[in-house]
């Protein structure tokens, strides 16, 4: 068997016939394997899913608890039979829970990154690099552009304005799973132990977190606070959630936003706030490229975002590499990087 | 630059009036004494020098990156400037980025053919908004991002002794205007100046720091600083009804040709200011009387304290 037959492109997804089974499909479908819990690749409705306890417990703070029709939990390192294809879930670094995909047929290896990065996370374990025939990365931040720095100098950057501004409400807009998280943890380890208070669907997945051994530290509902009780707090929710919040707090917040999109200027001034940060949970261009160096797979597929720097990139380093133009993906990417 | 860089972004963003001026104070209270004047004309509105072309630039970053690459980051971002400035290949090991006094300074001696090998070693020094002020510097682009009473209230906050002038000074002739030398000369005197900036302290007992100014044409220019001392209630009662704008602890009052305190300064000398061709410093000035009745265009001119320094 060639690994590039190992899977098929169908409207739903990429496809596995060895083994029945569908990667984050977009469609409902019988058998799906989900990377992980952000919602453009874990969908509710299907009839079996299979993937970490952590994303299935993202899945049903999501969607409730009969978001599938049947559920399996795989550890990671763990290789499950599925017909003729054998499943192994690895550490992709993206998120809590969040998964590679190694589909082995007949001795050939296929790798689905799912989104992934190789910074590092304090609420994840680390990316693991795993030999394949096949590599199928994502591409969000597919172009050279894109050099996310530590996140750690961001959340310093926060810490300083929050020292600047200290009667002022500091609103950080970020996405309320993965990034919420993350911030949270560097926060605490650069010694900021104040309460931080989140909106209510952030908060219910700081549970998960917590449930799975992230401390956080002291976290309160945004619900209910008086603007003027937030002045020199740092408040980390959606965007959407900021205008109502301070309509009638004595000092304007200083609003900031979390996101690898802020290390575009134009980007940073539309959407960043006062205080763009640049915080991403995916690969940038130099993770990508490392990464595929590493792997060295026999082919590199592309999944979604920025395709044709990459794929130019690796085919001139002599790497055969394709874009999948897969459908479905990326759509609250704008937030959730 | 990195720093620059990082107050221009800021600037560009910030929600409300004492934001920017906190951050214009932080900035100033940090930056090389050589580097404020330079600062303060960059940020303003005032035509900038074009040094070099972009493509020069344009054509330094081609010897470095894959033009695909470079085409499809250019059409994503859509701006030439940022797009070499986010491309540019960090070097490790780079020397520290230059402050913008370094950058003059070598734009005033370096010849035309060295200027580019310095470039480059400048945009592998510095970070990507480093470099992307460093373009912007470099091709005279860069845009207004505070007022001149934004930056002068925020010299003023940040507690130096940069006379608030420089944001008027040439931009054209940095060289010149940085890099001369100081000329001092010992004449006691006395000048009959308008009070225009007060910043007190948090206390009722603190000291009472008046800037003042003398006519240049149609409009004062600051030429020191000293105590209130002696005439602190009569200032004081003068701010009380005649503030027009508060940067942080300093506040602006009236100054125009009939409305104004008028102060008469007692100085030890008279130095040329290094920021500005036309420039005064007084030097150990003190006030010694205010006159509440006194119209401000009755008050002396910097002509006659340019005739107080030596020639040459
Ligand atoms: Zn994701
Ligand atoms: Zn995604």
């Amino acid at each position: 068997m060639r690994a590039a037959d190992i899977l098929k492109l169908t409207p739903a997804g990429l496809y596995c016939e060895a083994g029945d089974f569908y990667l984050d499909p977009v469609r409902k479908s019988p058998r799906a394997v989900i990377t992980h819990g952000h919602s453009d690749h874990a969908r509710a409705g299907h009839g079996a899913v299979l993937a970490t306890a952590e994303t299935l417990a993202v899945m049903e703070v999501r969607y409730g608890p009969k978001f599938a029709g049947a559920r399996q939990a795989a550890r990671f390192n763990e290789t499950i039979a599925m017909g003729d294809a054998r499943v192994t879930l690895k550490p992709a670094g993206h998120v809590l829970g969040s998964a590679q995909v190694l589909i082995e047929v007949k001795g050939a290896r296929v790798v689905l990154s799912g989104d992934y990065k190789r910074a590092r996370d304090p609420t994840c374990p680390a990316f693991e690099p795993v030999p394949c025939d096949v590599f199928i990365t994502e591409a969000t931040f597919g172009l050279p552009i894109f050099r996310h720095p530590p996140a750690e100098v961001e959340v310093a950057k926060l810490l300083h304005s929050l020292t600047l501004f200290p009667e002022r409400a500091h609103f950080v807009g970020a996405y309320s799973l993965g990034k919420a998280q993350r911030l949270i943890a560097l926060l605490r380890e650069a010694g900021h132990h104040d309460s931080i208070f989140v909106d209510p669907a952030t908060e219910r997945l700081c549970a998960v977190y917590e449930a799975h051994q992230v401390a956080l530290g002291a976290l309160r509902p945004l619900a209910g606070q008086s603007p003027n009780a937030l002045a020199g707090k740092i408040v980390i929710a959606p965007p959407s959630a900021r205008t109502d919040l301070f309509a009638e707090a004595e000092n304007e917040p200083i609003t900031s936003f979390a996101s690898g999109w802020m290390r575009v200027r134009k980007r940073a001034r539309q959407g960043g706030g006062e205080l763009p940060l640049i915080i991403s949970d995916h690969a940038d261009w130099d993770e990508l490229t490392a990464t595929a160096r590493e792997i060295a797979p026999g082919e590199l597929w592309i999944t979604h975002g920025e395709e044709a720097a990459l794929v130019h990139w690796a085919k001139s380093i002599g790497m055969s590499a394709r874009p999948l133009a897969l459908k479905g993906y990326g759509d609250e990417e704008a937030q959730h990087e | 630059m990195n720093r620059l860089a990082a107050l221009i972004d800021r600037l560009a963003v910030a929600p409300d009036a004492d934001v920017k001026r906190r951050m214009l104070a932080e900035y100033f209270a940090d930056a090389q004494e050589s580097d404020r004047a330079i600062v303060a004309t960059l940020l303003s509105a005032k035509p900038k020098q074009r040094h070099v072309t972009l493509a020069l630039i344009r054509g330094l970053a081609e010897t470095r990156l894959d033009p695909i690459l470079f085409a499809l980051s250019l059409e994503f971002v859509g701006d030439m400037a940022e797009t070499i400035a986010l491309l540019w290949p960090q070097r490790h090991g780079a020397n520290k980025d230059p402050s913008p006094s370094e950058v003059y300074e070598a734009l005033s001696t370096l010849g035309r053919s060295e200027l580019p090998k310095r470039i480059e070693a400048w945009l592998d020094a510095c970070d990507a908004n480093g470099r992307w002020a460093l373009i912007k510097l470099l091709t005279g682009t860069l845009g207004a991002a505070a007022t001149a009473s934004e930056v002068n209230g925020a010299l003023l906050a940040a507690g130096i002794d940069t006379l608030t002038t420089e944001t008027r000074e040439t931009p054209q002739q940095p060289q010149e205007d940085l890099f001369g030398k100081p000329l001092q000369i010992v004449t006691p005197g006395t000048l009959d100046a308008v009070l225009m900036y007060v910043s007190s302290g948090r206390s009722k007992s603190s000291p009472l720091i008046c800037t003042f100014g003398a006519w240049k044409d149609d409009t004062l220019v600051p030429i020191g600083k000293a105590e209130a001392e002696s005439v602190r209630e009569v200032i004081a009662n003068f701010v009380a009804s005649n503030t027009i704008n508060r940067f942080g602890p300093v506040r602006e009052v009236a100054h125009a040709r009939d409305t104004g305190l008028v102060l008469t300064i007692a100085f030890e000398g008279v130095r040329q200011s290094l920021r500005q061709k036309s420039g005064i410093a007084l030097l150990g000035a003190q006030i010694i009387k205010a006159h509440p009745g006194k119209a401000p265009s009755d008050a002396g001119d910097i002509g006659t304290l340019e005739s107080l320094l030596p020639r040459g």
